[in-house]
């Protein structure tokens, strides 16, 4: 992961985790417990009759599923659950009686956490507690998900067995930011809880609070030929370097790290994060020209295969792709594709559609935007251009260097509850280029046809800001 | 986070070196970054002298015309007491105590706030009934004002809190607390409080008696 001879603690710790055997709590017996049978006569303990009703819709229902893990649980019985039996008949309890009253029980938030960490947990309790005794506490624990979510199938069984004792059994895989989310747990079991995940299953909390959140990543060059730099070798080693950001809330409010392997983003680090890592090259897009006759001879289908299941017609590259060129910087002659790179905003059609005849660039990095979150304080917004090119190559000194003087100015500028983006809109990108030292560049957009990041100070404008009318109407008249 | 901030900042907390401290968080806010995440620090020494140290950076704010900047953090403190999305500061309490300690006149508004944001939430209630006893007199009042809820402490399970409540109660003056602390009298457990510098470890039973020894004599009867 490291460079040979700077190897971080974290590269020489032991990786290997222990098997499902040597850490599972329910045996085979236990987990493979009800019948269709069994699963069909069961009652609730509360009225879900509503609910009940959702589950005679084409898509598969939530309830349904509810109903499995509540059979499931009576079964294998209080003696051996650290949690509530019947933790979901309640929750099936208080969701119908809010679908009859149209209004939630749950209270927002908390205040539980595990000792050390200021965050990773987040506190739920809801005002039906004589009603609904079973989940008087319903806290959520956020755990780090793995690198671009691979798992092993040994790892997903032991989280789940935990989640099982100690947890409601339901979980969310995954959350919004990534983390893998351990639903309905109680606060005495938040501790035994971690123990069980840090020490069992090597894997940390994730963020929650005023923090950088869990740092999410997609597949990166581990299976995708379009990734421009590593995303998983980049997002954990950032997410080992800002391990006190992550844990120890000191920041104005949530900010995330998202890494994308290519402008394709399917992480969507451009409409979710603070600071999106989008990979893009310098040089010019690589052409396979005996491909792309191919792909327009139909030898090759066309987006991976993608359009299958019915005739779509013959691939026409001119209609396909050509025309759709967002900034129309392509030409196919019938023979030869040719791309005017200069024009090319990296919106990544044309090699989406035919891959084996275009590939990015050779000379690759990463882009850095700023910005990105759901509606809060302000209105929802996309991540702004600002650093169009980096590279991102071991130990990433560089993008540190950023990412250090973001979190001093916003840590010192942001107010309670501000996201990077408000605060950047607060004060101007003007102000944030100040504050990264970097100068306005073409590339710096946030929208096509609209570059806030163009100013001028009035001691660069010949004569200022201030001008006589009468002088200029002289030169131009109406 | 620079390697050698967080260094430095860990040796001088340790031996308690707040002058040098401050100059560098003055001058560098990665190194008052760094204090605010000692605040979170398992180890205990590391965590206490951070509290104290974040309380010499507000009154020196305080006093050199920052008040503020002060206020915002002690703000961001509250928070993180109440924060709904899964944050929790568990210093703070402490740390608003030991500013109120550094900047008397702020205890109106944020020493009776400190009580109310922690003494009903099990993970902040130590912090609350340590910064309740930092105060001592100082915040009696807010403490009668909040009679019901801190005598409420005394059903807990935890003899820690216990200890701590009992410790608390005989610095504020408290004495409806009392009868309560009569009956802690033989609890036998150990509980440690950080006091001046110092862990100081007891039986519950003997917080207890100091206590009462205390409030009689903040009464005058003995």
């Amino acid at each position: 992961m490291s460079i040979p001879g700077q190897e971080k603690q974290w590269d020489k710790e032991e990786k290997e985790h222990r098997k499902y055997n040597d850490v599972r709590i329910f045996d085979d017996n236990q987990l493979n417990n009800y019948t269709e049978d069994e699963l069909k006569n069961y009652k609730c303990k509360h009225d879900i009759s509503q609910l009940e009703q959702l589950e005679s819709g084409p898509w598969p229902s939530f309830v349904s599923d509810l109903k499995r893990e509540a059979v499931h649980r009576h079964k294998v019985g209080q003696d051996n659950l650290m949690i509530p039996a019947d933790i979901v008949d309640d929750l099936l309890g208080i969701v119908e009686l809010s679908y009859k009253e149209r209004e939630t029980h749950w209270k927002h938030g908390g205040i539980v956490g595990v000792l050390g960490y200021g965050g990773g947990i987040v506190g739920r309790y809801n005002d039906q507690q004589a009603k609904f005794p079973n989940i008087a506490h319903f806290h959520t624990i956020r755990v780090a998900q793995p690198g671009a979510k691979f798992y092993t199938t040994d790892y997903l069984r032991a989280f789940s067995d935990i989640a099982e004792y100690r947890g409601s059994g339901l979980t969310n895989l995954h959350g919004s930011t990534g983390d893998m989310v351990i639903l309905g747990s109680f606060s005495e079991q938040l501790e035994p809880l971690f123990f069980d995940l840090t020490h069992d299953l090597g894997v940390d909390l994730g963020g929650s609070g005023g923090n950088l959140r869990t740092p999410s990543d997609c597949i990166g060059k581990a299976r995708c030929e379009f990734a421009c730099y590593d995303t998983m070798a980049l997002c954990y080693d950032l997410t080992m370097t800002y391990q006190d950001e992550l844990h120890r809330p000191a920041f104005p409010y949530k900010f995330k790290f998202k890494f994308d392997g290519c402008p394709n983003c399917c992480i969507a680090s451009i409409a979710r994060a603070d600071m999106s890592y989008i990979g893009t090259w310098k040089d010019d897009i690589r052409i396979n020209q005996d491909a792309v006759q191919e792909y327009a001879a139909g030898k090759i289908p066309p987006d991976g295969g993608g359009f299958a299941g019915r005739d779509w017609g013959k691939f026409d590259i001119q209609a396909e792709v050509i025309n759709l060129c967002p900034t129309q910087c392509m030409k196919w002659d019938g023979k030869k594709i040719s791309i005017n790179n200069a024009e090319c905003n990296r919106c990544m059609h044309c090699i989406d559609v035919m891959p084996e005849a275009l590939r990015v660039g050779k000379d690759q990095g990463l882009s850095i935007l700023f910005g990105a979150k759901a509606p809060i304080l302000e209105g929802a917004q996309m991540s702004c251009m600002t650093i169009p090119f980096m590279y991102a190559n071991a130990p990433y000194t560089s993008i540190k260097g950023v990412v250090t003087k973001v979190f001093d100015w916003w840590t010192e500028e942001g107010k309670n509850r501000e996201r990077v983006g408000e605060t950047i809109q607060r004060v101007s990108l003007k102000k944030f280029c100040e504050v990264l030292g970097i100068p306005p560049m073409p590339q710096m957009v946030t929208a096509p046809r609209a570059n806030p990041y163009v100013f001028f100070k009035e001691e660069e404008v010949p004569g200022g800001f201030a001008r006589d009318i009468d002088d200029y109407r002289s030169r131009h008249p109406r | 986070m620079d390697k050698s901030v967080k260094q430095q900042v860990r040796e001088l907390l340790r031996k308690r070196d707040y002058e040098p401290l401050l100059d560098l968080c003055e001058r560098d806010r990665r190194f008052w970054q760094e204090v605010r995440f000692r605040l979170f620090d398992m180890d205990e020494n590391l965590r206490w002298t951070a509290i104290e140290m974040a309380a010499k950076l507000m009154q020196h704010w305080w006093s050199s015309g920052q008040e503020e900047k002060v206020r915002i953090y002690i703000r961001t403190l509250f928070w993180s007491m109440s924060d709904e999305s899964g944050g929790i500061g568990w210093s703070a309490p402490q740390t608003i105590a030991e500013i109120i300690v550094n900047i008397p006149e702020i205890i109106d508004p944020y020493g009776s706030m400190m009580i109310a944001h922690s003494i009903e939430e099990p993970p902040l209630m130590k912090g609350g009934l340590w910064g309740i006893g930092r105060l001592g007199r100082r915040i009696a009042e807010s403490v009668n004002f909040f009679e019901d809820k801190i005598l409420a402490v005394f059903q807990s399970e935890d003899s820690e809190i216990l200890g701590i409540a009992a410790w608390a109660m005989g610095e504020a003056g408290f004495q409806p607390a009392r009868p309560l602390l009569e009956e802690l009298r033989f609890r036998t457990e150990n509980v440690q409080i950080y006091i001046n510098g110092k862990f100081l470890q007891k039986k519950v039973g003997r917080w207890a008696e100091e206590s009462i020894g205390k409030i009689e004599k903040s009464r005058g009867i003995s």
